[in-house]
């Protein structure tokens, strides 16, 4: 069975998480900004009576100053609660073929690449696949903070 | 799931229901013995536990209740009254039924425990009833009203016979049932279904937590559907549509309220267990105890009532087996034989608080320090010090347990600890009072974190926070009137006098990052609030309403910031709840080492006593540095320097009303140094700073060189003064700092001061 993808967009580059992983994408969300939280936190979503923590994916790849500021949320479900991370723009889901997988190039370096488990040789492009378990990482992103 | 699992699970989840209900009862039979009504009830429980067994082929169970049943049957009718030991009995039946449901539950079968001890013990009863009744000599207890006893006698006997062998030999299931007569409590039974009516019409259903918590998303959805729908409607003309759309908000409004409500349940579902397990407990330790309950209709979130249970049962097992006394001992202290043991909830703010409270003895504070000592938790000289609430807060510790013996019941190696840390981890606290040789108190506060909560909805610049209602105090509006400063700045901490108080004041949208500068407004909105036993004040920008609201956990993502959770208001928005205690402490206005749990309380004490004091800072004219007792000063004022004047040979100066006595701190203190100071060395500074205390009803004020900070010190590193007017020294702010004695201060001034005090009155 094919592992399907859904696509999105942080700065330059192109991700995707596997689809199943992902519970829904909504556009235009009002986040409420949660102060004294770290940067990388952007707010909070009332997601049906839920609340859900908004994580700002851009500013985790360490991507500071990026002048706009993008409200389109994937919800995810991170085992007892849910999460959402805020991407730049949502893309479709695509099928990837096994065989075009590689370890992350590279290229990649810092943050990114501990935040990437691999890519897929996509027709036209390469598809970084989120390692979400490691984006979610509290210790990892207070270390990649100092860093910066 | 198979149609029989389905019946076998609706089996035991009636049944266990049943069973706490029979609890409570056969408890309150021993109060009073003749209540046909509760034997009726009880009798017909076990009746139809005995009947869906054998339907179902449960045989151990069927033999165990099929005794107890026959023995019911007979206490109900008359036929014999309820001892102690046939309670006791009894209840163990309850137990052994208990039991086996919880194998069934758990396996699918009954299990292969041996209950014909207990069966042995209830046929005897049953016996004695039937056998020895009609012998002058045998029971004195038995009733004497059976006119049919001696046919009764051979039935039941035949009966009760019966059962053992079904007990004990495991008898099939397709045993004809006894010959029945009138007096078998079969037959009985059937007469009563056909003559009363069901006790309690049935109103509950069994509802899964899972449908409600779907059906509280989905009314959460309504809502926000509903107020996008208002919002839209707003704009239109249709008078029809506008009517609609209101009365569907209204409508809403009640279901959000009414969904919400049913994840509550009254504080009785765990009560109801209490009254047998002080019963039991009072058996084996051989006292007595007379239970009673008040708030039982309090409401909790189910969550919380699960995870309260345990501590609760804790707390009642600590005060029976060492708040009240033995009997004897209680009749020597002039106190009834029995002792009372009292559980109270209600809500309070935004937590329920629930008391377990006993008439015993109280607190044994030599004993406590004692044990203390042998468990290795202070050294016998630290304990010789230790405050009362010290001491109280020692009963908490790991390792403390002051029950001499083992017993069946404590002994389990659970001690106050656990229900310390199991209550602390709900967010709640647990306090204790006692008055020695009246009563002790523990006092268990839980907030309810699923809970409706009141809270006083605010502004910081454009964020909306809730503040919970339980630690707002007062609200108050300052205008600036350009001629006297309302905020004032100490020493850098801003402050407001409150009734002549100085309230330190925090301004939550500095606090909280979300605008650095702060403009001079000409009005301010400060909200009094409880941090722990210390009041300080919040600035906020606007002050909106007061709301109930459902608290939302924040992830782990968002821990440690200074907010309690979540809620998300009428209109959709989110809106963050303070954690009014962290704020303080990330303020500064709190300290650390007040955290208010027992645990912080008893590590200070034990390890260090220390003990944190505020204080107010001040610089001498040398340069040197003094300080004062915060909760003597009563202002801080800024006199022009013409404006003090002589009396003789005290210093004063017009204030409001009143003529206020001056101490020049440089002229009062006794000189360290041989060397004349040369006062034409000093700027005169055209303000005099002037630090108004009162003491003992009367002001007086402090000359100071300046003021400087206000600081809260831990008194550990303190040393004795080493001149008149100084009780002690201290570092504070890596500088050594003398602590004023005011009243040394004003003996040494003027040594007629308290004497005048007298004279004017």
């Amino acid at each position: 069975m094919a592992q399907q993808f859904c696509t999105f967009h942080v700065g330059d580059l192109f991700l995707g998480i596997e689809v199943e992983r992902v519970q829904e994408v909504i556009r235009d969300s009002d986040i409420t900004p949660v102060p004294t939280a770290p940067p990388w936190i952007r707010g909070l979503i009332n997601l049906r009576g839920q609340i859900v923590t908004a994580i700002d994916l851009g500013k985790r790849f360490g991507k500071t100053d990026r002048g706009h500021e993008s409200s389109t949320v994937l919800v995810l479900d991170a085992g007892s609660t849910l999460l959402s991370f805020v991407v730049d723009r949502a893309g479709d889901v695509v099928e990837v073929n096994e065989e075009s997988f590689e370890p992350p190039p590279d290229t990649l370096k810092g943050e990114a690449r501990r935040l990437i488990k691999g890519t897929y040789k996509l027709e036209k492009n390469l598809l970084l696949v989120l390692d979400v378990e490691h984006a979610l990482e509290i210790d990892a992103v207070t270390v990649g903070d100092r860093e910066s | 799931m198979n149609g029989m699992d389905a019946i076998i699970a609706e089996f035991l989840a009636e049944s266990v229901e049943n069973l706490d209900q029979l609890d409570q009862d056969l408890v309150s039979l021993e109060k009073n013995p003749s209540d046909r009504e509760v034997y009726g009830r009880i009798f017909r429980t076990i009746h139809t536990i005995k009947g869906t067994c054998g339907f179902l082929a449960f045989g151990t169970l069927e033999s165990v209740t099929h005794i107890g049943e026959s023995l019911l049957g007979r206490l109900r009718d008359g036929e014999m009254e309820l001892t102690p030991e046939i309670t006791t009995d009894l209840l163990g039946l309850i137990d052994a039924v208990r039991a086996i449901l919880a194998n069934i539950d758990a396996t699918g079968a009954e299990g292969d425990e041996d209950y014909s001890a207990l069966v042995a013990r209830l046929q005897s009863h049953d016996d004695s009833a039937s056998g020895k009744k009609p012998k002058p000599k045998s029971a004195t207890k038995q009733s004497k009203k059976k006119a049919a006893a001696p046919k009764a006698k051979a039935k039941a006997t035949s009966t009760a016979t019966k059962a053992t062998k079904k007990a004990c030999g495991a008898t099939p299931e397709s045993d004809p049932p006894p010959k029945t007569g009138p007096d078998d409590p079969e037959n009985d039974n059937e007469n009563l279904e056909l003559t009363s009516a069901p006790a309690v019409a049935e109103t509950n259903i069994r509802v899964d937590v899972r449908v409600l918590d779907h059906l509280m998303n989905l009314v959460g959805e309504l809502v926000l559907a509903r107020n996008q729908l208002v919002q839209h409607l707003a704009t239109s003309q249709d008078p029809h549509l506008a009517s609609s759309s209101q009365r569907l908000d209204s409508i809403t409004s009640e279901l959000q309220e009414a969904v919400m409500r049913t994840r509550m349940q009254p504080i009785s579902s765990i009560w109801r267990k209490l009254p047998r397990f002080t019963r039991d407990l009072a058996l084996s330790f051989g006292k007595e105890v007379e239970f009673e309950m008040e708030g039982e209709e309090t409401d909790l979130d189910k969550s919380v009532i699960e995870a309260i249970k345990g501590s609760l049962l804790h707390l009642v097992r600590n005060s029976v087996d060492h708040g009240i006394e033995a009997p004897d001992v209680r009749e020597a202290h002039g106190k009834p034989r029995a002792g009372k043991l009292r559980l109270r909830a209600h809500h309070e703010g935004g937590n329920v608080v629930i008391e377990v409270r006993d008439d015993g003895a109280g607190l044994d504070h030599e004993g406590i320090v004692a044990r203390a000592v042998k468990a290795g938790l202070v050294t016998e000289e630290q304990g010789a010090d230790l405050s009362q609430a010290a001491i109280e807060a020692l009963i908490f510790q790991p390792g403390f347990s002051t029950a001499s013996k083992v017993t069946n019941i404590s002994g389990r190696g659970v001690g106050l600890d656990v229900v310390r840390t199991n209550v602390e981890s709900m967010g709640g606290s647990i306090e204790l009072q006692s008055e020695p040789g009246q009563s002790t108190t523990f006092r268990v506060k839980i907030p309810l974190t699923l809970a409706i909560v009141s809270v006083l909805l605010v502004r910081a610049d454009d964020h909306r926070i809730a503040i919970p209602q339980a630690s707002v105090v007062e609200l108050i509006r300052v205008e600036q009137d350009g001629e006297k400063e309302e905020i004032e700045d100490l020493g850098g901490v801003p402050v407001y006098r409150l009734r002549g108080k100085l309230l330190p004041l925090v301004f939550l949208d500095r606090e909280l990052g979300v605008r650095e500068n702060v403009d001079q407004n000409t009005k301010a909105n400060i909200i009094v609030l409880q941090g722990d036993d210390r009041q300080f004040g919040l600035v906020v920008t606007g002050v909106e309403d007061s709301q109930e609201i459902v608290v939302k956990p924040l992830g782990r993502l968002l821990s440690g910031l200074p907010f309690a959770g979540a809620t998300i208001l009428g209109d959709g928005q989110i809106a963050l709840i303070l954690d009014v205690f962290r704020l303080g402490l990330a303020a500064g206005v709190v300290s650390e080492s007040r955290v208010h749990t027992a645990a912080a309380q008893i590590s200070n004490a034990v390890k260090t006593r220390a003990k944190t004091e505020r204080l107010v800072c001040l610089h001498g004219e040398d340069g040197e540095r003094l300080a004062i007792d915060f909760d003597q000063v009563s202002r801080l004022e800024y006199f022009p320097r013409t404006s003090l004047e002589r009396v003789g040979h005290q210093l004063v100066v017009q204030y409001g009303n009143e003529i206020l006595q001056l101490i020049e701190l440089q002229k009062t203190l006794p000189e360290r140094r041989k060397e004349a100071r040369n006062p034409s060395d000093r700027v005169k500074t055209e303000t005099v700073p002037v630090i108004v205390c009162t003491v003992k009803d009367r002001r007086v004020g402090l000359v100071a060189h300046r003021i400087a900070d206000i600081v809260d010190e831990d008194l550990k590193a303190r040393r004795a003064g080493s001149r008149e007017g100084v009780r002690g020294c201290a570092v504070i702010r890596d500088r050594v700092t003398e602590i004023l004695d005011l009243e040394v201060l004003i003996q040494l001034a003027d040594p007629t001061f308290f004497e005048r005090t007298i004279d004017q009155e």
